[in-house]
C-alpha cells in the first residue's frame, strides 16, 4: 500500500529537491518514489509550484514535461481559419496606428517647426506638379508583406523539403529554396503552400514573371489557398506596373467576401484608379 | 472579482475581430510595451511580435471561456514581459546559431505554461497570509533550518507541521479546481 504525504516524507522530499540528501539517501528516497504515485504526484507538484513561486524560477520543469499532444493540439488550433483571421486583425489593426502614428508625426513636425514646413510644403508642391499619385510601384511595395506566409517548420528541425525549403526561404537563399519547393509533388497536402513560397522566392529574385505563372498556377488547383494567388498575382503586376491586369486580379479577390485581403482590395482599386 | 465594462469591451473586440476597438488598444497600451522591449535589448520587430502574441494569449484563453480580468493594462502587460523574457532568455542561450523558429509552436508552449502559471499564482493567493510568508520559503528552496531561522518559529517541528499545514490547504485548493485536471493532461504522460 503506498504511503500517504506525511510530514516527514515531506520533509524527505524537500530535501531531495534541494540536493541536500547524500548519495545513499537519494537512492532510498528514489526507490519510494518508483513504488509511490502519490509521491511522485507530490513532487512533480512541488517542481512546478517551485517554478512558480519561487523566485529562482527558471520554467524548466514545465518546458519538459509538457505534453505534445497537447501542444500540437494548439497549434493546430492556431492555424485554423478562425484564429488564423483574428490574428489578421490584429496585423490590420497595428498597421492602421502605424499609419496613424505617421500622419501625427508629421502634423507635430508641421506644428513646431512653421519655417520648415513652409520649405516642405514648397518642395511638395514642385514634386506633385510632376508627379500627382503614387507609382504602381508603390502601391506593391506598401502592401507586399512575405512575412504573412504560413509556417510549417518545427523549431529545430528541418526534414522535409518543405521544411528545408522554408529555411532557406528565410536565411535568404532563394535559389536552394526554389529547388526544394520545386520538388514538392502535388499530391502534397503543403504543395499550395510550396506555390506561395515559390512565388515569393521568384520575386525576391526578381524572376517576376515567373512568380505571376506561379500564382496563377495556384488559383488553378482546388485549395483552400487558391485565393491567395489572385492577391499575389495583382501585387506582382504592380510591381511590373502592369495596371490593366494588376486591376483584373484585385476585382477577383473582390468576388468574395472570404477571399484573403478582400478589404485590401478594395482599397488598392480605389487607389489605382483613374 | 469584478469585471469592468471596459475590459469587456476589450477582451470583446479581441474575439470578435472588432479593429477599430483593437487600434485603441495599440494606442493605448503598445507604447508601454515597446518601451519595455526596447530596454530590453530588442527591436521593434520584437516589440511588435511579442504585443501580437501577447493578445493572441488573451483571444485563446477567453475565446471559449471567458474570465475575469481586474486589470487589462496590467494583465496585458505581464503576459507580454513573460513572453518577452522568454524570447530573452532563448536568445541568450542560443547565441551561436538561430535555428527556424515556428512561432505557432513557441506561442502554444507559451500558452500552457502560462496557464499554468496563472492557475497556481491563483491558488497561491487564496492562502493566509501566513501561509504565504512560510511556503514563499519553502518553494523558494529554503531548508527547514533557515526557514526556522527567518522565520523565528519555536522548533523545527513546528516548522514542519507548518509547511505541511499551508502545503496541504494549497494542494487541496488546487486539486478541488476543475482546471487542475487540464492541467493534468498538459504534462508529459
Amino acid at each position: 500500500m503506498e504511503t500517504p504525504l506525511n510530514e516527514d516524507l515531506l520533509a524527505e522530499m524537500h530535501r531531495y529537491l534541494n540536493n541536500e540528501l547524500s548519495s545513499e539517501e537519494c537512492l532510498i528516497f528514489e526507490d519510494k518514489l518508483s513504488k509511490n504515485e502519490i509521491l511522485r504526484e507530490a513532487l512533480q507538484l512541488d517542481a512546478e509550484l517551485s517554478e512558480v513561486i519561487g523566485s529562482t524560477s527558471n520554467t524548466t520543469t514545465f518546458e519538459n514535461k509538457l505534453n505534445k499532444d497537447a501542444v500540437k493540439t494548439l497549434v493546430y488550433k492556431l492555424r485554423s481559419e478562425d484564429y488564423q483571421q483574428l490574428s489578421q486583425h490584429l496585423k490590420n489593426a497595428e498597421k492602421a496606428y502605424k499609419n496613424e502614428q505617421k500622419l501625427n508625426s508629421k502634423k507635430l513636425f508641421f506644428k513646431y517647426i512653421p519655417v520648415t514646413a513652409v520649405v516642405l510644403l514648397m518642395l511638395s508642391i514642385g514634386f506633385y506638379m510632376f508627379q500627382d499619385s503614387n507609382s504602381l510601384h508603390d502601391y506593391y511595395n506598401d502592401y507586399i508583406n512575405w512575412d504573412e506566409l504560413q509556417s510549417f517548420a518545427e523549431k529545430g528541425t528541418s526534414e522535409t523539403n518543405f521544411q528545408k525549403g522554408e529555411l532557406a526561404f528565410k536565411n535568404g537563399n532563394y535559389d536552394e529554396a526554389i529547388h526544394l519547393f520545386c520538388k514538392i509533388p502535388i499530391s502534397d497536402e503543403l504543395y499550395p503552400f510550396s506555390l506561395l513560397y515559390l512565388g515569393a522566392c521568384y520575386e525576391k529574385t526578381n524572376a517576376n514573371y515567373n512568380a505571376i505563372n506561379t500564382f496563377k498556377k495556384l488559383t488553378t488547383i482546388s485549395s483552400s489557398q487558391s485565393n491567395k494567388g489572385y492577391w499575389y498575382m495583382s501585387l506582382m503586376y504592380l510591381k511590373v506596373e502592369d495596371k490593366k491586369n494588376a486591376v483584373k486580379s484585385l476585382q477577383k479577390v473582390t468576388t468574395k467576401d472570404t477571399n484573403f485581403k478582400y478589404k485590401e482590395a478594395f482599397q488598392l482599386l480605389e487607389a489605382i484608379k483613374d | 472579482m469584478y469585471f469592468t465594462k471596459k475590459n469587456d469591451k476589450y477582451v470583446d473586440a479581441l474575439i470578435t475581430g472588432n479593429e477599430i476597438v483593437i487600434k485603441e488598444m495599440y494606442s493605448k497600451f503598445f507604447p508601454k510595451i515597446t518601451s519595455f522591449v526596447l530596454s530590453n535589448r530588442g527591436d521593434a520587430q520584437d516589440a511588435s511580435d511579442v504585443f501580437h502574441d501577447g493578445l493572441m494569449y488573451i483571444i485563446v484563453t477567453q475565446k471559449e471561456k471567458r474570465k475575469p480580468i481586474h486589470s487589462f493594462e496590467g494583465y496585458l502587460f505581464v503576459i507580454c514581459k513573460n513572453i518577452w523574457l522568454k524570447q530573452l532568455k532563448k536568445k541568450v542561450i542560443k547565441q551561436e546559431v538561430m535555428p527556424l523558429i515556428d512561432s505557432d509552436m513557441d506561442l502554444s508552449r507559451f500558452i500552457i505554461k502560462q496557464q499554468m502559471h496563472e492557475f497556481y499564482i491563483e491558488k497561491f493567493s487564496l492562502l493566509s497570509d501566513n501561509c504565504k510568508t512560510i511556503l514563499g520559503s519553502y518553494f523558494n528552496g529554503l531548508s527547514y533550518d533557515a526557514i526556522l531561522e527567518e522565520h523565528q518559529y519555536a522548533s523545527i517541528n513546528t516548522v514542519r507541521q507548518r509547511v505541511f499545514k499551508c502545503r496541504s490547504k494549497l494542494i487541496s485548493l488546487i486539486k478541488s479546481d476543475d482546471n487542475y485536471l487540464k492541467i493534468k493532461q498538459w504534462r508529459h504522460h
